[in-house]
């Protein structure tokens, strides 16, 4: 290939380069310069340079930790169950069962409701006046306050996140499952393998590729959570449920300051790249990117 | 007897997947046709019902949510447009010509891994001082960067599931690259166009977190009407539930319609065969 033709490839990719230059890359450097200046919501024209005041002021303070560890303790659990629970249910769905399409389309739906609407969805059922988890929970003789503290509200918040994200699981391991090849299976059967064995030794090795990529998807996007916690608990009582993304968020706009909040950011950024990174390296080594 | 016993533990399996998964949404759609009194009176059960919730949310002059659901229709349709446009050269270039090695196609996967937020708050003062801040252009430009991802990737894959030959015996006949992948290329896309085009229209219409940020009163978007409708009606409850129905509807029969290519798009292609 000449490198005038290398030249012409280039131009296919030009108004995805620019677009990703100015709206991604740009504010990321942006962001470093926004950090080390006292930049507030009424002077992002004329800050003054503060050096690593931000920094030091985001290590100091117990929140930024605090809502760090709630980050990574949220993503660690409901990943955990939503891969158990989305396994279970594709092995399970893997079998003649009667409106099996139906049933899973079914199951799907809650992966097609926008986040927020989803938190405000459930925070109407789970509501005390109108609620219908309540009322039952009332005639069976159970009194259970689904935001009163930190450990109600954290159980309220992993059974939402379940609901909403298992299908996603489900429904990439199902298809998974369902493209694998039939022979070992069909063979382990003639040898006399049980359930059991056939699952542990014969399909989950064959859906280790599949299951890393959805591990992968699912750790991040859990790391990331905004949406539903904020519409439900906006990240109380306290700061109890506050996510690095509530935190960074609430610094930006309810206390109005971004050198802080960009300072944070800039933190945020390192500890996602690290895990991204370690993330590429293992698609990369799949062939998956 | 075995298969009895089998054939029971099924059903219950089976009705507690659908009673964990389905009750949310059946249950905010039966409340969003209940009458306000019976909702306050706890009244359960019992005949009250109408279509009073909707026709509120919808044309009550104190309520933004026509607005909110004009600026979805419009920023979910202008950004699905854009991105298909900018997106399907640039899958082309990286399905045929590997263009920018591997770095360049793991630089565009991490922005859909990364965490949002991380380039909200500069996006935010950029979009203040360019005062592009609560337009439908600067929600409109900043969806169409954080869309380029599923769509490329997703029309990569599609892309490469063409065999190269029809191509290459276009080049031989003497069409530029460029023409091939119009002529060629692009009409033989159509289901991989159409499947990208959706889950694009799904992502833009359920993004809440920029809309939150970059918008204030002009280009506000569905979710964050509904949103404020808990905090500011706390207890129109019938309403709440209408906005949100009204706001899922067109994402969930979008997932449906397109369940074929849901593996495929929610991965970004990394999962093949499925």
């Amino acid at each position: 290939m000449t490198s005038r033709e290398g030249i012409v490839n280039w131009i296919f990719i030009t108004p995805v380069m620019i677009i990703l230059l100015g709206v991604t890359i740009f504010p990321l450097l942006f962001a470093y310069y926004m950090s080390a200046h006292d930049m507030t919501m009424v002077n992002f024209w004329h800050p003054n340079f503060v050096g690593l005041e931000n920094y030091l002021e985001i290590i100091t303070t117990t929140d930024f930790w605090s809502s760090l560890r709630f980050s990574l303790f949220f993503m660690v659990i409901v990943t955990t169950i939503e891969t158990l629970l989305g396994l279970f249910m594709a092995v399970y769905f893997d079998r003649p069962l009667k409106g099996k399409r139906f049933l899973i389309s079914f199951i799907l739906i809650p992966l097609g409701i926008a986040p927020a609407l989803f938190g405000i969805m459930m925070k109407l059922m789970l509501n005390e006046f109108v609620g219908i988890v309540p009322f039952i929970l009332r005639h069976l003789g159970v009194t259970f306050h689904f935001f009163k503290d930190f450990t109600s509200s954290l159980i309220t918040l992993i059974w939402v996140d379940v609901i909403q994200w298992t299908p996603f699981i489900f429904i990439v391991l199902y298809a998974a499952i369902q493209a694998l090849p039939r022979e070992p299976i069909e063979a382990a059967i003639v040898d006399g393998a049980s359930k059991w064995q056939l699952f542990r030794y014969i399909t989950l090795p064959m859906l280790k590729r599949t299951l890393i990529i959805v591990l992968i998807f699912r750790m991040m996007d859990a790391l990331k959570t905004f949406d539903t916690i904020y519409v439900m608990t906006g990240g109380g009582p306290g700061i109890s449920t506050t996510t690095l993304s509530i935190y960074i968020f609430k610094l930006a706009l309810i206390r109005g300051d971004f050198g802080l909040a960009a300072a944070a950011t800039i933190l945020f950024l390192y500890l996602a790249t690290v895990a991204i990174s370690f993330a590429l390296k293992r698609m990369r080594r799949e062939g998956i990117i | 007897m075995n298969s009895l016993v089998e054939k029971l533990i099924s059903a219950i399996i089976t009705a507690i997947l659908i009673i964990f998964f389905g009750f949310p949404v059946g249950f905010v759609i039966w409340t969003s046709f209940r009458d306000y009194g019976a909702i306050l009176a706890g009244q359960f059960f019992g005949f009250h019902y109408s279509l009073t919730n909707y026709f509120n949310v919808l044309f009550n002059p104190g309520y933004a949510f026509t607005k909110g659901l004009i600026n979805s229709i419009i920023v979910t349709i202008a950004t699905t447009g854009l991105v298909l446009l900018v997106s399907f050269p640039a899958a082309y270039a990286l399905a045929r010509f590997r263009i920018g090695g591997g770095s360049l196609s793991s630089y565009i996967f991490s922005i859909r891994l990364l965490p949002p937020i991380i380039f909200a708050v500069p996006l935010l003062v950029l979009l203040y001082m360019l005062q592009l801040h609560d337009t439908l252009l600067g929600l409109t430009i900043v969806y169409l960067a954080f869309n380029i991802p599923l769509a490329v990737f997703l029309l990569r894959s599609f892309i490469m599931e063409i065999p190269i030959e029809i191509e290459e015996a276009a080049i031989v006949d003497g069409c530029s690259k460029f023409r091939v992948m119009l002529y060629v290329t692009l009409p033989l896309s159509k289901p991989g166009l159409i499947a990208t085009s959706i889950l694009t229209f799904i992502m833009v219409w359920a993004e809440y977190l920029f809309a939150l940020l970059f918008t204030l009163k002009n280009a506000v978007t569905i979710n964050v009407v509904a949103s404020q409708f808990v905090t500011q009606h706390t207890i129109r409850y019938g309403e709440i539930a209408a906005a949100v129905t009204i706001g899922m509807l067109p994402t969930v029969v979008f997932l449906t319609l397109i369940q074929k290519y849901l593996v495929k798009g929610l991965t970004l292609g990394a999962v093949r065969g499925a």
